[in-house]
């Protein structure tokens, strides 16, 4: 945690109780906090916080509003480039105002796949065991070092497809909407919603055969 | 039922009020604590 992630989550925090006194807002920082309206907001002040301290260009504020359990507005936007992507449900997902609609990629051998890793050594063990049975059977893997970023990403092809074990809902609510409203399945393994066991976000041609492999190399499994 | 797309201006505007003050910090040199290996954040 840094200086900066508390800073801004208190200046989202307070601009948000002027704005929507009744609404609740769940931080990465601070936990739940405020009312408990219709609305709850999801926070994750700094995505990317590692990359944040050593000035890489790859990190992202993250918001989503959550009605009724459900994600229908989200943003992430990242103060070191510019570039913001926004969705509503229903409404499609867009960075910078341009439409967003995935990958088209259709093999999994030439998909270009982001993941992340966790910050607890043993599930980093567990995690490099699914590296190393995944990476002969894609094009290659990225690491960026920011869940939300890596979700737009796959929103807007630069990534083909994306997994990740680990992921709270401030790191994927705002992002996951991005992803699935430019066409991608999100989910987590074997019918579960996208969650800490795991989120997956693939175009449909591309998630099937990377959810099965993900599953026989028990990604969702260890510590 | 709050209207999604309102809800998406207003997270618009507060987010990139919030980006301002994170890349001011990184500018100004004040993100705070050195980066320590694991974090339990990211």
């Amino acid at each position: 945690m840094t200086a900066a992630d508390r800073a801004v989550e208190r200046q989202v925090v307070d601009a948000l109780r002027v704005r929507r006194p009744r609404d609740s807002v769940l931080g990465e920082e601070y936990g739940a906090s405020g009312a408990h309206g219709d609305v709850r907001w999801i926070l994750d002040p700094i995505d990317g916080t590692v990359n944040y301290l050593y000035d890489l260009p790859q990190y992202a504020v993250s918001l989503a509003a959550e009605v009724d359990g459900r994600v229908v507005a989200g943003v992430v936007h990242n103060p070191a480039t510019g570039a913001e992507w926004t969705a509503t449900l229903g409404g499609g997902a867009f960075r910078d105002g341009e439409r967003l609609q995935g990958s088209p990629q259709t093999e999994l051998g030439q998909a270009l796949v982001g993941t992340g890793f966790g910050y607890d050594p043993a599930r980093r063990v567990h995690q490099a065991g699914v590296l190393h049975g995944l990476l002969g059977q894609v094009r290659d893997i990225r690491r960026f070092g920011s869940a939300a970023l890596d979700l737009c990403a796959a929103a807007g092809g630069q990534l083909d497809a994306y997994y990740e074990k680990g992921l709270n809902p401030w790191d994927h609510a705002a992002g996951g909407l991005v992803a699935m409203e430019a066409g991608l399945v999100v989910a987590g393994l074997d019918g579960a919603p996208p969650g800490l066991d795991m989120v997956v976000a693939a175009p449909p041609a591309l998630f099937k055969p990377l959810h099965d492999r993900l599953v026989e190399l028990d990604a969702a499994g260890g510590p | 039922m709050p209207d999604a797309a309102e809800l998406l201006a207003i997270a618009v505007e507060i987010v990139r009020e919030a980006g301002d003050t994170a890349r001011r910090m990184r500018v100004e040199g004040s993100p705070a604590s050195p980066p320590r290996a694991p974090t339990p954040m990211s």
